[in-house]
Parts: C-alpha cells; sequence; structure tokens
C-alpha cells in the first residue's frame, strides 16, 4: 500500500474521492473507485474496510444513514469537512507534483529533437529493424 | 445464511473482537454484494459452494494483522493524543514565543529607557549579560517566535527549522558557558526535543489552528511578562525575583486547569483532548519548576533564594492539585473511547483543533 508523503494512502486517496461525490454504502465505494481509477484500483473488502477504519477515526468519514436491504444492514458513509480538506490538500499537491514532472518532460525533449518522436505520453517508436517489412 | 456467508465470517476471526463488533456486519454485506450475480443457477452455484477468492482473504489477513501490531491502523484514541499534541506543542511554543518578545521589550528598556517607563536601576545595568550572549538569546527568542507564528499559519516544516535554530543559543552557551550539572539546562533541552518531535502531529502543510485566541494569548502574555518583569526590576528585586518564569508558566497553567476543570462536563471527560493536553502541560510545567528549584537549591546560597524556593515549591504543589486530576479524568476518558473506533475529538465544542 502506497503512502503519500501525507499519510494518505492511495485508497485512502480513492475512498475519500469517492464519497466527495455522494454518501455510499461499502460495495459502492468498490464500484466507485473501480470507475475513477478507470479500473487500476480494485478494492478487496478487507482493504476498503481497513481504509475506513481509519478514516472514521481520525474524523475524515462519518455515518451518514443505514438501510435495509434484502434484509441486510447497509451504512452509507459521507465526507467531513476535515475529509474534504484533506482530500483537497492531497489533490492540490498530486495536481503541483504532475505539473512539475511535465514541465520538465517538455524541457527534457526541446533540449534534443531526437526526442521529439518519443514524446510524452506517446508510445516509443519501434526500432528501424534491416528486416522490417521484408516479411 | 448460506455457507459462502459462513466461510467468509469463517476468515473475519482473524480480525479483533472489537473491530469485528463494528464493522463484520458491513463487512460481509459489501462482501455478499461484490459476489451477486444476474443468473439465479450460478448465484445458487456459489452461495453453496463459493469461497472468499484468495485476494480477499489475503486482505483480511492483512488487515488483521496490521490491527494487532497498530501498523498504520488510526487507533480511536488517536485523534484525541494528536489533537492534545498539536495544543501542548503550540502552548510549548507559546511559552517561549511570549518569553522572546518580552525579552525584547525588557532588553529594550533596560538598554534604551523607555520615557513613560521608570529608568532601570543602575544594578541590572551592571549584570546584564555580554552583549554576544544577549544577542544570542534574543535572536533565539525571536526564532521562537517566528517558529509558534510559522506553526499557527500551517507551515510545519518551517517552524520545525525555526525552533531548530532557536535551540543552538542553548545548546552552545549551555555547553560551552553553562553549569553542565544544571538540571533545568538539561530539562530545558529534553522538553525542546519533544516539541521538535510534537510538530509531527501536525501536517506538513494546509489545515490551521484557529489563530485568533493563540495570537491573543501572545499579545496579552508578552505584555503582562514585560509588565512584571519591569515592575519587579523597578522595585529593586534581587537578581532572582520571588516570581520567576517557571512560577509564571505554573501559574498560568494553573489557571487554565481550573477554568477547565470548571467547565460543564470537563470532570466527567467530555473534552478528552483538552483534557490530555492539560495534563501534559501540567507535567511540562511540573517538570520545569522541580528542575530549576533544584538548580536554585544547588547552585545558590539558601538566604538568596529561600523566597523563590517556597514561591516555587507553593507553584509546583498547585500544578500537582490540579495535575492529577486531569491525568485521572483523561486516563479514564481514553480508556472509554478504547471500544468504539466513530469517537468524535472536541476541543470545547469546536471540533479538532486542524
Amino acid at each position: 500500500m502506497r503512502v503519500t508523503p501525507q499519510g494518505l494512502t492511495e485508497p485512502a486517496f480513492f475512498v475519500l474521492t469517492a464519497l466527495a461525490g455522494a454518501p455510499r454504502h461499502g460495495y459502492g465505494i468498490v464500484g466507485e473507485v473501480a470507475e475513477l481509477s478507470q479500473g487500476r484500483v480494485r478494492l478487496k473488502i478487507g482493504t476498503l474496510y481497513g481504509v475506513l477504519n481509519r478514516l472514521v477515526a481520525e474524523g475524515m468519514v462519518e455515518l451518514d444513514r443505514e438501510e435495509v436491504q434484502q434484509g441486510r444492514l447497509r451504512r452509507y458513509y459521507r465526507l467531513t469537512e476535515s475529509g474534504g480538506r484533506a482530500l483537497a490538500a492531497e489533490a492540490t499537491r498530486q495536481a503541483a507534483n504532475a505539473q512539475a514532472a511535465s514541465e520538465r518532460l517538455r524541457s527534457w525533449v526541446a533540449a534534443d529533437g531526437a526526442r521529439v518522436r518519443v514524446g510524452v505520453g506517446q508510445a516509443p517508436e519501434a526500432p528501424a529493424t534491416p528486416w522490417a517489412g521484408t516479411a | 445464511m448460506n455457507r459462502l456467508e459462513e466461510r467468509y465470517r469463517t476468515v473475519l476471526r482473524v480480525l479483533p473482537e472489537s473491530y469485528r463488533r463494528q464493522w463484520e456486519e458491513d463487512m460481509v454485506s459489501a462482501f455478499l454484494e461484490s459476489t451477486a450475480t444476474d443468473d439465479p443457477e450460478h448465484a445458487d452455484y456459489l452461495a453453496d459452494f463459493g469461497r472468499p477468492g484468495l485476494g480477499e482473504v489475503a486482505s483480511v489477513l492483512a488487515l488483521g494483522t496490521r490491527l494487532r501490531l497498530g501498523i498504520g491502523v488510526a487507533r480511536p484514541q488517536s485523534p484525541v493524543w494528536r489533537a492534545a499534541i498539536q495544543v501542548a506543542v503550540l502552548a510549548g511554543l507559546l511559552t517561549h514565543a511570549v518569553f522572546g518578545a518580552s525579552d525584547v521589550v525588557v532588553r529594550w528598556w533596560l538598554s534604551a529607557g523607555v520615557s513613560w517607563l521608570p529608568a532601570p536601576p543602575s544594578l541590572w545595568l551592571e549584570v546584564v549579560a555580554p552583549p554576544l550572549v544577549a544577542l544570542a538569546w534574543l535572536a533565539a527568542g525571536l526564532a521562537w517566535l517566528a517558529a509558534f507564528v510559522a506553526l499557527l499559519f500551517g507551515q510545519r516544516d518551517i517552524a520545525r527549522w525555526l525552533a531548530a535554530a532557536a535551540m543552538i543559543p542553548s545548546v552552545v552557551i549551555g555547553t560551552f558557558a553553562g553549569p553542565v550539572d544544571s538540571v533545568e539546562l538539561w530539562f530545558g533541552w529534553v522538553f525542546n526535543a519533544l516539541l521538535l518531535l510534537g510538530m509531527s502531529a501536525f501536517p506538513a502543510r494546509g489545515p490551521r489552528a484557529r489563530r485568533v485566541p493563540w495570537l491573543a494569548g501572545l499579545v496579552v502574555g508578552s505584555v503582562a511578562t514585560a509588565a512584571i518583569w519591569i515592575f519587579l526590576i523597578s522595585a529593586g528585586t534581587p537578581t532572582i525575583p520571588p516570581l520567576d518564569w517557571p512560577t509564571e508558566c505554573c501559574a498560568a497553567l494553573v489557571v487554565a486547569a481550573v477554568a477547565h476543570l470548571a467547565m460543564p462536563g470537563a470532570r466527567r471527560g467530555r473534552y478528552p483532548a483538552a483534557t490530555l493536553a492539560l495534563a501534559l502541560l501540567a507535567a511540562a510545567a511540573f517538570g520545569t519548576r522541580v528542575a530549576t528549584l533544584l538548580d536554585y537549591l544547588s547552585h545558590g546560597r539558601f538566604d538568596e533564594v529561600s523566597d523563590v524556593v517556597a514561591v516555587g515549591t507553593v507553584a509546583a504543589v498547585a500544578v500537582l492539585a490540579v495535575g492529577v486530576p486531569l491525568v485521572v479524568i483523561a486516563a479514564s476518558a481514553l480508556r472509554r473511547l478504547a471500544p468504539t473506533a466513530t469517537a468524535t475529538v472536541t476541543l470545547h465544542g469546536e471540533g479538532t483543533l486542524t
């Protein structure tokens, strides 16, 4: 589990982001996190409730309401003001990091024209080989 | 309950009982939803023969391990401790800042005189420290003041560097020019090191403490301390006045503790973070008072220090009298918080400090 310098793990960051939209129940959070991360982060239930326990204890998330669905208790959780502030701070930090990296990459590409072919966010071109196109 | 649910509940038994009491039903509900399928035949098959996947089992085992070892998992008392440490660290820095600011005023009065204040007695002009040492202490005081303001404005790392810089004169002068057997010196180093460590309870940047009450404390404390010193010096008190700085700290702590304990519900542990913060500060004030008294007794002549020792002893006893109930109430409140993880921390009903 990756931990950011502020102590917000990547799952915690996504859980807070998922709850920033609306109050959600456990499995709802799992689905929202998968969607937000474009399928890259798929929370296991044990991981989710480890994160939720910590966020609730730290006052970043709180119980919104309880519902009974098909005979089972469903608890909905919501973001607190403190959780919103922590998420905003983390989002600002990540945006600053991304901007710094992008600026450095632009300088790096500009410094060598040959690197332009690689480009930021593009797959490197396949190296030219003597047998290319001869198959 | 179908077999799949039974198997998942069996896996959850690796979690501590207190944790299961709070989260088990939620976890089971979320897990069963994650296995739901639109195909009734497949759903029946899963209900009878399904098992939690390896990934799910591993996540529960990892959670159980972290909970039992206390790694990366906040215990319910943690927010209380964090808020209490934040208050205690800010109060510690405030103390340094107040003495730093009042030191500037008193030295200005001693060196230049202030027309609307009485002239300083000549005796004091002779006992002021050599210029370099005086300058070092002045710089240290101002660095503490800046560290306090930086922390108050959400700049923890800057505050930490300033506090570390403020400690340098104490370490250098204490090591090379001070009495090495000074209990006060060693206690001061430990206290300041704890302040530096305690700053970890603050976020690096971002959420700020409520500034107005702390800044008001800085102004009132600095003016009051400077006024007391100017009065004592003008009145021709001996070099060590009966009301020295550790007694001032003890008096401020006792007043704050009495005001806190007089609040409705405080004695029943309604404000655990504030009570714990005052208990930590009481320990610091008591330690400072005892350390300085030991120094007076070992380095001064008894007839010179008898007044300050008498007043200081009363101050230490007063701190003990309020400190013990604070510790008892804080410990009791923390014990009550232990079984539930949903405790919210309030500081006199104002939410968490940051």
